[in-house]
This record gives C-alpha cells, sequence and structure tokens, in this order.
C-alpha cells in the first residue's frame, strides 16, 4: 500500500489541468482521458471490438472484448489564457489514466483503472518591480479514483450486455499563495521593521467520498452488426476535502491551523452513445454525457478578496467522432494497419458560463506483431467564459498512450 | 523518408513551432492580471498602526528558587537582595593506602580546607571594571553538611544513579546531619587562583567516623557578604576540592572533589508585591495586557470588526511589534556599570505544540531581537536596556502579537514576561566585533576559553557574565505603554 501511495504522489506530480475552475474541483479528464478516445473528439464508448479496453462511462463494453488490454495514457497541454486584452500561458504533463482489461470468455470480463477525474496544477511565478508584484502561486490537486469494473453478456441475448463499475476515491490537494511585501505605504522611519518577509497563504487537504466506500457506474451496451449503443448511469455522490489552512512565514513558524472539511455534491450522471458502421472498417460514432449540478462548489480557500464559491451549471458533452480501423493482419502494409482517428466536441464544463469546443485528429500505430500499439491524439480547441474571474483559453495538446494487447487464457 | 517529404514536414514544423510562440507567450502582467481577476493579490501591503495608553491588567514577578547546577559558574554570596548558596555533591572511598586515613581518624590536629577556584578570566577581564578586583571581607560563614557513611564501596554506584534533577529537587528540603558557622576573611588580589576555606571541626569528626565509602553534601553560605564569589564548578578544570590533612602542618592530604555542584538562590526581596527582577536570577515579570484597546484599536483601523469571524485573516500576520515603556533607572543597582538587556518572552500556543499530553499548554517563546532601527541605535542605543541613557524601554514581541491576534477570538489578555539578562557593552553599535587590539594579548572567552589576539586584531567585545543586579520595574508596569505594530494587511475591495 505505501508503495501505492508513494507512486500516486508521484503521479499527482504530473497533474495538467486548465486554469479554468482551479479553486473548485479543477479540470475533469473526460472519458478516462484514454488517447484513442481523446483522438475520436472522446466519442466511441459505444465503439466494440476484440480489444477497446476499459471505459469508465461504459463499463458494459468490456464484456465484448476478447483480448487483455493493458494502456497507459500521457498528455501534454499548451494553453493560452485570454482577457480584455491581457494573455497567459502555461504548459502542463499528466498521467490521467492506465487501465487493465481481462476478458474471461462466458465469465464476463472484468478491468481496473487508475483514472485521474479531476486535476489542478499550476505553478508560476512574477516579480515585477515596475508594479510592485511578487508572487509565487502554486496549485497541485488531483482527485483519483480506482475503478474495478466488471461485465458480462446477457445469457440468452448475447448481444446485449451489462457491466457495473465502482469509483473508490482518494487523492490530494494543495495551494500556496506565496507573496512578497509592499511596503511603499509605510514612513520612512517605518521601514526598518517591515522586513520583507515572504508570506504563504497554504493550504492543502485530501480527498474521499463522504460515508460511502465509493461510487458506482451501470451500463448496458448493445452490439449490432451495424450499430452499437450503450446507456449508462453513474450515482452521485459527495466528495469530501478535509482542509488545513494557515497562514506561514516559513514551515516552521506559522499562525495556528484551521481545518474544515468542504462538501462538494457531484450529480448523477447520464451517459449514452452509439457507434455506426458504415463500410467495412469505417466507423462514425456519437456520445453525449449529462450531469445537472445542483449547488454551487466550495473554492479550496476563500482568503484575500477571493470568491468564496465557483458557480455550477448543467454539465454535458456532446461528441462526434469517426474511426477507420487498421487492419489486424499483420502482414498488410503499416499504413494499412494504422487505426486513423478524428474527433469534436461540444462541452459545457461544471463552471458556469464556461464552455468548449474543440476538435483532435490522431492513429494506433502498431509496434511490431505483438499488439503494442502507440496511440497519438493531436487535440486544439477554445474554453470560453463568460464571467468575471475565469479567462477564455485557447489550447493545443498532444496525448500518447501505450497499449498492449494479448491474449492471455484464450484459447483458440 | 524522401527528402522532399523531410523538407515538407520541417517546414511546418518549424511554421508550427512559431505559430505557438506567437499564441502561447505572456504579458509582463498577465499573471497578476489573472490573479487580480481572481481576487488574488501579487503582494501584501505593510501598515504600521501604533497603540497608545495601555495599561497593565496585571503583573506578577514570578520568583524560581530551585536548585540549578553550578557545575560551571559556582556562585556563592549575596548582593542586590539575592543570596546563592553552593552545595557541593562529594562520593569518595576510603584510600587504598589505609595508613593515611588511620593517621587522620586518630590525629587531633586533623584539618580540611574547601578550595574554590576563582574565576579569573572574569576578574582579569579587560571588560570589568577594576572595582570587581581586588578586594577584601571579614565573612561569616554558614557551614551545614549530610554525611552518608558506608562499608560497603557499591554505596558510590548508588549514588551515582541519583540523577541531577532529582538532586535538585531535593535540595528544596535541605536537611543537614550537621552544621557550624565560622568566620572567614575572604581575600583576593589579581593573580591569586584559588581560596581554602577552613572547614569546622565537626565536619572533621564526621569525616573521621569514614567506613568504606561516604556521601558528604557540603553546604556553603555567606549571609552577610557584600557582593557574589565566582568560582569554577565541577565540570572545569579549576573544579573545587576538599583537602583533608592528617595534621594541618602537612603537605599530604586526601583531595576529594565534587561530581556535582548546585546554585541554591533565594531572593532576599521583603517587598512582596513590587516588580523588581535580578541580574543571575531566575526570576521574571509576567504582565498582561486587556484585549479591548488593542482590538478596537485595529477595528477603528481597518474600519470593520477585528478579529473577523472566519479564522483566517491574512491581518493576524504580524510583521513586527514592539511595546515601548516608561522606564526609571534610579529604581535598581548593578554591579559591572554597563546597561542590562532585558530579555522578553511570550506566551505562544499558536504551535500546537503539545506538553504533557495537553494541546492547550502555554507556552514561553523568547523573542528575537534580531532586528533593529540602526539609526536610532547609533543615535540613542539599544531600546531593549536599562541601565542606559533615557527613560523608556522598548521590547519587541514580534512572536507574542502574533499569537495574540491569531488567538485573540477567545478573549485572551497579550501576556509576556521578561526578565533581567547579560550585559551589553556597546550600546550604540549593531554589531558586537569592533574592538581594535592595541598590543598582543590574551583574552578569554565566556566560558573561560583563552585566546591569542595580536596587536590591531578585531575581537568581540562580550560580557558572558551575569551581573548580580536588581531593578524595579514598578515605573514600567504602573505607566501607559505604547504598542507599535507592523502588519500584513489585507487588501482592500479593487
Amino acid at each position: 500500500m505505501k508503495k501505492f501511495l508513494l507512486a500516486l504522489s508521484v503521479f499527482s506530480g504530473y497533474a495538467f489541468s486548465s486554469m479554468i475552475g482551479i479553486d473548485a474541483l479543477g479540470e475533469e479528464q473526460v472519458m478516462g482521458g484514454t488517447t484513442s478516445a481523446a483522438a475520436r473528439g472522446f466519442a466511441g464508448n459505444a465503439k466494440t471490438g476484440d480489444a477497446e479496453g476499459l471505459s469508465v462511462v461504459n463499463p458494459a463494453r468490456l464484456a465484448f472484448d476478447a483480448k487483455v488490454v493493458f494502456n497507459l495514457n500521457f498528455a501534454m497541454e499548451m494553453e493560452d489564457a485570454r482577457k480584455n486584452g491581457h494573455h497567459y500561458s502555461v504548459s502542463n504533463l499528466s498521467m490521467p489514466s492506465f487501465n487493465l482489461s481481462f476478458p474471461m470468455g462466458l465469465f464476463g470480463a472484468m478491468g481496473l483503472s487508475l483514472w485521474q477525474h479531476y486535476s489542478s496544477s499550476f505553478n508560476e511565478e512574477s516579480e515585477n518591480k515596475s508594479i510592485g508584484s511578487n508572487v509565487k502561486l502554486e496549485y497541485q490537486g488531483s482527485v483519483y479514483e480506482i475503478v474495478p469494473a466488471y461485465a458480462v453478456r446477457l445469457p440468452f441475448l448475447r448481444s446485449f450486455s451489462l457491466g457495473a463499475s465502482a469509483h473508490v476515491v482518494m487523492g490530494n490537494t494543495s495551494r500556496n499563495l506565496t507573496l512578497g511585501a509592499d511596503a511603499s505605504s509605510v514612513a520612512k522611519e517605518d521601514t526598518w521593521a517591515t522586513r520583507n518577509y515572504l508570506v504563504s497563504d497554504y493550504v492543502d487537504g485530501t480527498w474521499e467520498i463522504k460515508d460511502h466506500p465509493a461510487y458506482y457506474t451501470g451500463a448496458l451496451q448493445y452490439r449490432g452488426k451495424m450499430v452499437s449503443y450503450f446507456f449508462s448511469y453513474t450515482t452521485g455522490y459527495t466528495l469530501e476535502n478535509e482542509l488545513e489552512y494557515t497562514f506561514r512565514f516559513s514551515e516552521l513558524d506559522t499562525l495556528a491551523a484551521s481545518r474544515s472539511v468542504r462538501e462538494i455534491d457531484v450529480p448523477a450522471m447520464l451517459a449514452t452513445g452509439i457507434n455506426y458502421r458504415l463500410a467495412k472498417r469505417h466507423n462514425i460514432m456519437m456520445d453525449l454525457t449529462w450531469r445537472v449540478w445542483d449547488e454551487d462548489i466550495e473554492n479550496i480557500a476563500g482568503s484575500w478578496n477571493m470568491p468564496e464559491v465557483t458557480e455550477t451549471q448543467t454539465d454535458f458533452m456532446v461528441s462526434l467522432g469517426y474511426q477507420f480501423d487498421g487492419s489486424p493482419l499483420f502482414y498488410e502494409s503499416f499504413w494499412n494497419r494504422i487505426n486513423y482517428r478524428a474527433g469534436a466536441w461540444y462541452r459545457n464544463w461544471y463552471v458556469k458560463d464556461v464552455f468548449e469546443v474543440g476538435g483532435s485528429l490522431g492513429g494506433g500505430f502498431p509496434l511490431g506483431r505483438k499488439g503494442t500499439t502507440i496511440d497519438i491524439a493531436l487535440q486544439g480547441g477554445k474554453r470560453f467564459a463568460d464571467t468575471k474571474s475565469e479567462w477564455e483559453e485557447t489550447f493545443i495538446g498532444l496525448r500518447i498512450g501505450l497499449t498492449g494487447i494479448a491474449s492471455w487464457g484464450q484459447t483458440r | 523518408m524522401k527528402k522532399k517529404n523531410f523538407w515538407l514536414l520541417s517546414f511546418f514544423a518549424a511554421i508550427t513551432l512559431f505559430l505557438s510562440a506567437c499564441i502561447f507567450e505572456s504579458d509582463s502582467d498577465g499573471l497578476e492580471t489573472w490573479l487580480s481577476d481572481r481576487g488574488m493579490p501579487s503582494n501584501y501591503p505593510v501598515q504600521v498602526l501604533s497603540i497608545e495608553n495601555l495599561k497593565t491588567s496585571s503583573a506578577r514577578v514570578v520568583f524560581d528558587s530551585s536548585a540549578r547546577s553550578g557545575n560551571v559558574d559556582a556562585i556563592v554570596g549575596r548582593r542586590a537582595n539575592l543570596k546563592h548558596d553552593l552545595v557541593l555533591d562529594f562520593a569518595f572511598e576510603e584510600p587504598e593506602d589505609t595508613s593515611f586515613m588511620n593517621e587522620f581518624k586518630a590525629s587531633d590536629s586533623a584539618a580540611a580546607l574547601l578550595f574554590l577556584y576563582w574565576q579569573q578570566e572574569f576578574y582579569k577581564s579587560k571588560w570589568i571594571p577594576s572595582k570587581t578586583a581586588p578586594f577584601s571581607e571579614e565573612l561569616d560563614v554558614a557551614v551545614s553538611w549530610k554525611f552518608d557513611n558506608s562499608s560497603r564501596s557499591k554505596f558510590i554506584d548508588s549514588i551515582a544513579d541519583i540523577s541531577d534533577s532529582a538532586w535538585y529537587e531535593d535540595l528544596a528540603n535541605w536537611k543537614p546531619s550537621g552544621s557550624a558557622d565560622t568566620v572567614f576573611k575572604m581575600k583576593m588580589k589579581l593573580g591569586d587562583t584559588a581560596v581554602h576555606i577552613p572547614m569546622p571541626s565537626a565536619l572533621i569528626d564526621d569525616l573521621k567516623k569514614l567506613k568504606k565509602a561516604a556521601r558528604l553534601q557540603l553546604r556553603i553560605s555567606f549571609p552577610t557578604a557584600s557582593r557574589e564569589y565566582r568560582f569554577w564548578g565541577s565540570a572545569t578544570d579549576s573544579h573545587p576540592y576538599l583537602a583533608i590533612y592528617a595534621n594541618v602542618k602537612s603537605k599530604v592530604y586526601f583531595p576529594p572533589y565534587p561530581f556535582r555542584v548546585a546554585k541554591l538562590v533565594k531572593s532576599e526581596e521583603e517587598c512582596s508585591d513590587c516588580f523588581v527582577l535580578h541580574g543571575g536570577g531566575y526570576d521574571s515579570l509576567v504582565v498582561e495586557i486587556p484585549p479591548e484597546p488593542i482590538l478596537d484599536a485595529l477595528s477603528e483601523f481597518y474600519g470593520d470588526e477585528f478579529p473577523y469571524e472566519e479564522k483566517n485573516d491574512v491581518r493576524q500576520m504580524v510583521i513586527h511589534a514592539q511595546l515601548t515603556m516608561a522606564r526609571d533607572d534610579s529604581r535598581g543597582e548593578n554591579e559591572l556599570g554597563w546597561p542590562i538587556q532585558v530579555v522578553a518572552n511570550s506566551y505562544v500556543d499558536s504551535a500546537e505544540m503539545t506538553y504533557e499530553d495537553s494541546v492547550d499548554a502555554r507556552l514561553r517563546q523568547k523573542e528575537a531581537y534580531a532586528i533593529f532601527d540602526t539609526s536610532l541605535v547609533e543615535k540613542s542605543g539599544h531600546q531593549n536596556l536599562v541601565f542606559h541613557a533615557g527613560d523608556s524601554l522598548t521590547l519587541q514581541l514580534t512572536y507574542g502579537l502574533r499569537d495574540f491576534l491569531n488567538r485573540a477570538q477567545d478573549g485572551r489578555s497579550m501576556k509576556f514576561s521578561m526578565c533581567l539578562g547579560l550585559p551589553y557593552m556597546q550600546e550604540k553599535k549593531i554589531i558586537n566585533g569592533d574592538y581594535r587590539t592595541t598590543v598582543e594579548d590574551t583574552l578569554y572567552t565566556a566560558d573561560g576559553e583563552p585566546f591569542y589576539v595580536a596587536k590591531n586584531d578585531t575581537v568581540s567585545r562580550y560580557v558572558g557574565y551575569f551581573d548580580y543586579s536588581r531593578y524595579d520595574f514598578s515605573t514600567t508596569v504602573e505607566n501607559p505603554m505604547t504598542l507599535k505594530l507592523w502588519l500584513a494587511s489585507k487588501r482592500g475591495d479593487e
């Protein structure tokens, strides 16, 4: 367990996120953050195949897989935030998820995912004497989920499968705002005692679910010859963030810490998706997720003049995707064996008056004969914000996924 | 890859990088503007507030009369209504050559002398006024002792098992097995290394009863002394010893020496409700100031209620705090003639440290005196001194005020304590290192280590010895005080 927590803390150092909603939950890594889904505009949760792997939105899909799939994902993103002629850029690197699925024939299939569901990451500093600023701001937060899943095809209706998953939540979050002194209003004879301390406004805490060990997803999948679709329902839950908040001159010289718990009611989510096979290896797909936020989210800590809460709105995402399946035959040419993907999405964030449009291109490139694939997705888009505190963001991203496919336990 | 494709890809890569560089570039004030839009500051303003006419709600002197180690500084005497006794703890076995003890036990002219070595480094120090030595004084000497005798050698081991702290505690209830008063002429002239005080015959009679091993706890007191005498303790090279002679005219003696020494301190102040502190005494003046005037002044300064209902408020971040009080040096006396530092301690519990399983322990934090107004120091001297020019005393109480404002919601008072510290030789210097020697010489550090200095060397002027002085702080606690705060202030609505 210690090794696992250590690994988790290392992963949490690789969190990327938008600057939007950074005091609430941060950015949501939708659809499990897998590179293959990202390349299709986050569509394709209804797409079945031999080795599609685990979908945290649609665990029922797993039942149709025939091969063991291991999948590790990396993401890089550059963002440029703008408002009223000012702009600021950041870049980040993260590991949004890794997934393992293990089909067991008639006994169904099991899967396990480690998913960085929400993340907030920011580490910037500035010292600008002309405007008297001396500031360093760090955010580091991840809501991690361990998602065990199980799916099985129905005994007599073999085109249908049922799946369920539990989402065990853990993680931590911190904000450190370090400020230098502005002694410009101090009388000359008193400046000797201003000391130029760096003062830190520091808060950190941990995540868990209130009163339950996990929240749950149930899904129904249909696989037809041309059309596949799914419906899923994810239960609502209350995230609990235990926080310790203090002002400090150094780690050993602090004011008394105040401890608080912020509770975030995450509503239930409905998701559906369809995949239509146009011709032999051409697929178009569409996914929809829907979640109605009833309550605003208390911010991580509200000192200075920061707003106490982040206002919410109905959070939904419509995604459209296309995939050309590469040939599974190893003796085909390399270009024929590539999975070509493209997609676009519209997404209403959980943050009020923030929405996002984006597009992506990508592919799955086979490595050798043994079923290893490198997935790549190039993404770009814009997050629009019509609020006082959030800025619009233009972003480009590169995601890389490493997928291993094997036939363990399968007999010919 | 064909050459044409390579150049094409390179061209697109260069265009992409160029466009990325154009798009993903930050303004010089981009971060500050983003922070401002989110209600975050990019620095914290410092503001200064002076609160006058503060009066104490209580003040009391706490005198700690617990026994202390005299293993290094063996101080005995009486000065400024402060009296020091010494207790020397000897544990010794009969010498292997029993002929000496047999002679001693049978002798009618046996004697015992207590040898005490002067702290010559103090008396010879260049920084110490000449009036401290030489001297000569007729002294009453009160000697009392406990003598535990045993026929077993292992008795010595059992004494070693008694911890110092347990011994100090035991000394509070001193019940001697024998005592005697004598008279002794204490003389010291520069160059003298030691003094030897004859022990009374009753003690010698007890020593003659030595079986195999013994423990002797010997208490020395000078009840009529006019000064404190400074000797080296048992943990130094110049440790005391008891020279036991079979014949007072003989040069052969048996020299048990104490393995530890304790100082017993007693205040002889007659005024129980006075605010007198002693240099070198373990006493402190605990002062409380009611919270209302301070919090009211802060509320008025900020224009809203202080402290906020919310627990975290950056305005509790005290950058610097100092309290200025009245002072009257005529109500004190000192020996060495140098100004003496007043050391401030604050009661701090914000750190939430546990003490004896209590998380609510009131902990004392020594206030740092690391920053000061250099122009004021050069003009008027350090402001935390008594026995120097001026009529005010300013103590820095940053930790204490930070803690007080942090916890003021619970209604506590602002509480601090002060005690007299070491003498301060350069009251108008900001560093202690500007004495230039005029001749080559051997000087001594505070703990007695000699060191050689050449001509024109720069050395620190530092006195590591207490001035056994007294100071009446009645003027200080009875007059209004002024608190000055440097605050990390919350930025207003912008």
